[in-house]
């Protein structure tokens, strides 16, 4: 489980990209839960979240998430491991 | 991120809000363009402009083009954006059969211009073509330019030959996609998982990069360019102050700071060559400041590059206007330069329309700093404009003489102007598109025809009468300065377009136009001219223009205010022009 730190860094990502800051991220959410969540808004994620955190994302890591926790979990893995 | 932003506002901007004016532009590319259709429209739409934005469906450039069923001729664009990336490319190259490979480029770049002379018969359109962002590949590191199939070699000399097929044809502007993918740098540009989860041909951070480009282009298409630039002296054209620290201590030429100075005093020059006009407005003593014009080794700009100076104690903001009234132009269409935060702001608090960038406190850095504000895009150079700053010298040597002469009448004399009332013609259709695209304020209906259509008018003999008309005095030669056209619709000669250079005003052109539309009316059996005004935001004063021709006003109808005039009770107006046969006058 990622730290609240990062979470609510993330949030505040999701928050901007969905233009919607009533968001509450929580690990079990998944792009069925945000009715802005598709594939064009998938990648201005990815991008914001990328450029927030000064890390980068594989091809196989943005085709396969499948809940906010994953994306949170290597999101944490990156930082600790990869520094930013 | 200002990507983001533009996302979101372009979100906002459905059905035009703020009613700006529309402007129609297709996209067509072979890779994802949503977000760069966003981005753009949001972009335009922070410029004042409402673009009404067709896309088509992915990686469809040539069935769109090709099938005149397509939605593309439907919507009828005024601006096609072709947008081709390097990774559709570099697919065409992996799969090209080694016989076919020297061919490559040849192929490539027919199919691109196959694309345009489509487009240019079946619409009437500008194209807005990009050219490839290099590829980051290169398998050979140095050696790969030297390889000449390789993939990099091969790109390198497309976007040649996209820019030689570019230049020939006037209808195609491009999108240097090379300069920009380069600005922000190729390993941040490209983002290969993008690309293969998404087709996104750049990372989409650098859209708004593309959308300036992009808009940059548009506008300057839609007559909204800049055309000239104001410069403060001490401390912008020169390091120190000429007043106190006098002819022998300020910093300009090839030693120490001097020199960035003398850089950017050539970015202006060559600026000046391009036909952009240099003025000068600054608080000193004229004389003390002319000297350094007229004596310092190390000056780049004379005198006679400078078309206006204004240099006294007066507030900035009315020198600049007074530059403004002495040149004939918009103050929407001038930039300020000064060192000074003081005077910047002074100028934007008043003169909002003018525009003043931020300028750096290191001398060095005004070049980069205005030119990444790409202040003077184009969308062609004619020889006009390389001359304009001679004009506008030439105007100001008249305003002085004007001050002699006690009569305006006695003064037009003395300019000894002579005239050409000519039809269109080819070798003046790229001055008169461009008077056209740009006259804001003496325009009556404000049409911006192409390049294309006035190709029709021009061949067509029997319904259009199009002319223009080119001044010279004894101080120099104004150029093609007004354009009139006129169609015979029956016994009926209707003025469909009639627009003049502002810098020419007060000199009796209008007059002497008038006279030859009259002549032109009767030589026809027209017993009849009928003028319309349709207002814009910039033309209100020739609303009543028709009148003092004695025209009467008709009513309002939707193509404008009529005027209509019965060409019996027309008496021809007094000039001070002579009218000149048509070869005698150089384009």
């Amino acid at each position: 489980m990622a730290s609240t730190e990062i979470m609510e860094k993330l949030n505040g990502v999701f928050c901007d990209v969905f233009d919607d800051d009533g968001i509450k991220i929580h690990a079990a959410m998944t792009a069925r839960d945000i009715t802005e969540w598709d594939s064009l808004n998938h990648i201005n994620l990815v991008v914001a979240v990328e450029r927030a955190f000064g890390v980068k994302f594989t091809t196989k890591e943005i085709m396969t998430y499948e809940n906010v926790g994953q994306f949170a979990d290597s999101l944490e893995r990156k930082i600790k491991g990869e520094g930013s | 991120m200002d990507y983001l932003k533009l996302i979101k506002e372009s979100k906002r901007i459905i059905g035009n809000p703020n009613g700006y004016p529309a402007i129609k532009i297709a996209v067509l590319g072979d890779n994802a363009t949503q977000q760069l259709v966003q981005v753009l429209r949001a972009y335009l739409y922070r410029q004042g402009v409402f673009a009404d934005i067709y896309e088509a469906e992915f990686d469809i450039i040539e069935q769109e083009i090709y099938n005149t069923e397509s939605g593309l001729y439907g919507f009828k664009p005024e601006y096609v954006l072709v947008n081709v990336s390097v990774q559709k490319l570099r697919d065409r190259y992996y799969r090209v059969t080694e016989k076919d490979l020297a061919r490559f480029t040849d192929v490539y770049r027919d199919f691109i211009t196959g694309l345009w002379r489509r487009l240019g018969e079946k619409l009437h359109c500008r194209i807005v073509q990009n050219l490839f962002a290099l590829p980051l590949e290169r398998p050979l590191g140095s050696y790969t330019v030297k390889v000449r199939d390789s993939f990099y070699s091969l790109v390198s000399q497309i976007n040649q030959q996209i820019i030689e097929k570019a230049q020939d044809n006037k209808n195609v502007l491009l999108n240097d996609l090379e300069y920009v993918s380069s600005l922000v740098g190729r390993q941040h540009w490209f983002d290969e998982k993008l690309w293969v989860h998404g087709k996104l041909f750049c990372r989409p951070d650098y859209l708004p990069f593309i959308a300036k480009n992009v808009s940059d282009i548009i506008l300057a298409g839609a007559g909204k360019s800049r055309k000239c630039i104001v410069l403060d002296l001490d401390n912008t054209l020169w390091g120190g102050i000429i007043g106190d620290d006098g002819m022998d201590n300020i910093e300009v030429g090839n030693e120490g700071l001097g020199e960035a100075y003398s850089l950017f005093q050539r970015y202006l020059l060559d600026l000046k060559k391009q036909g952009v006009i240099l003025a000068v407005c600054s608080k000193n003593d004229r004389e003390t400041a002319m000297e350094v014009f007229e004596r310092h080794p190390g000056m780049v700009l004379r005198k006679a590059d400078i078309a206006a100076f204004v240099i006294n104690w007066e507030p900035k903001s009315e020198n600049i206007k007074q530059i403004a009234k002495t040149l004939n132009i918009g103050l929407d269409a001038m930039v300020f330069v000064d060192d000074s935060a003081f005077e910047r702001n002074q100028v934007r608090s008043m003169l909002p329309q003018v525009l003043v960038p931020e300028m750096p406190d290191d001398p060095a850095e005004f070049v980069p700093v205005l030119n990444q504000l790409n202040l003077f895009e184009t969308t062609s150079i004619s020889e006009e404009d390389k001359k304009r700053s001679d004009f506008y010298r030439s105007e100001s040597q008249r305003e002085e003489v004007k001050a002699q002469f006690g009569s305006l009448e006695e003064y037009l004399k003395s300019l000894e102007m002579e005239a050409v009332f000519a039809r269109f013609d080819q070798a003046h259709l790229p001055r008169i598109v461009q008077l056209i695209q740009r006259s804001n304020q003496f325009n009556l209906t404000t049409k911006r025809y192409n390049e294309r259509e006035c190709e029709d008018f021009m061949k067509d003999t029997q319904q259009c009468h199009p002319f223009y008309v080119t001044l010279q005095d004894k101080f120099g030669d104004s150029g093609l300065i007004s354009v009139i056209i006129l169609k015979k619709e029956g016994e009926k000669i209707l003025v469909d377009e009639w627009l003049m250079s502002c810098r020419v005003l007060s000199r009796g052109v209008e007059q002497f136009a008038m006279n030859k539309v009259v002549e032109t009316a009767r030589n026809l059996n027209c017993r009849r001219v009928e003028g319309r005004y349709i207002p814009s935001a910039k033309n209100k004063m020739v609303s009543r223009f028709y009148e003092q021709f004695g025209f009467k006003e008709e009513g309002v109808t939707p193509e404008g205010t009529v005027w209509g005039l019965d060409v019996r009770e027309y008496e021809p107006r007094q000039v001070w022009i002579t009218e000149n046969s048509g070869q005698k006058c150089p384009a």
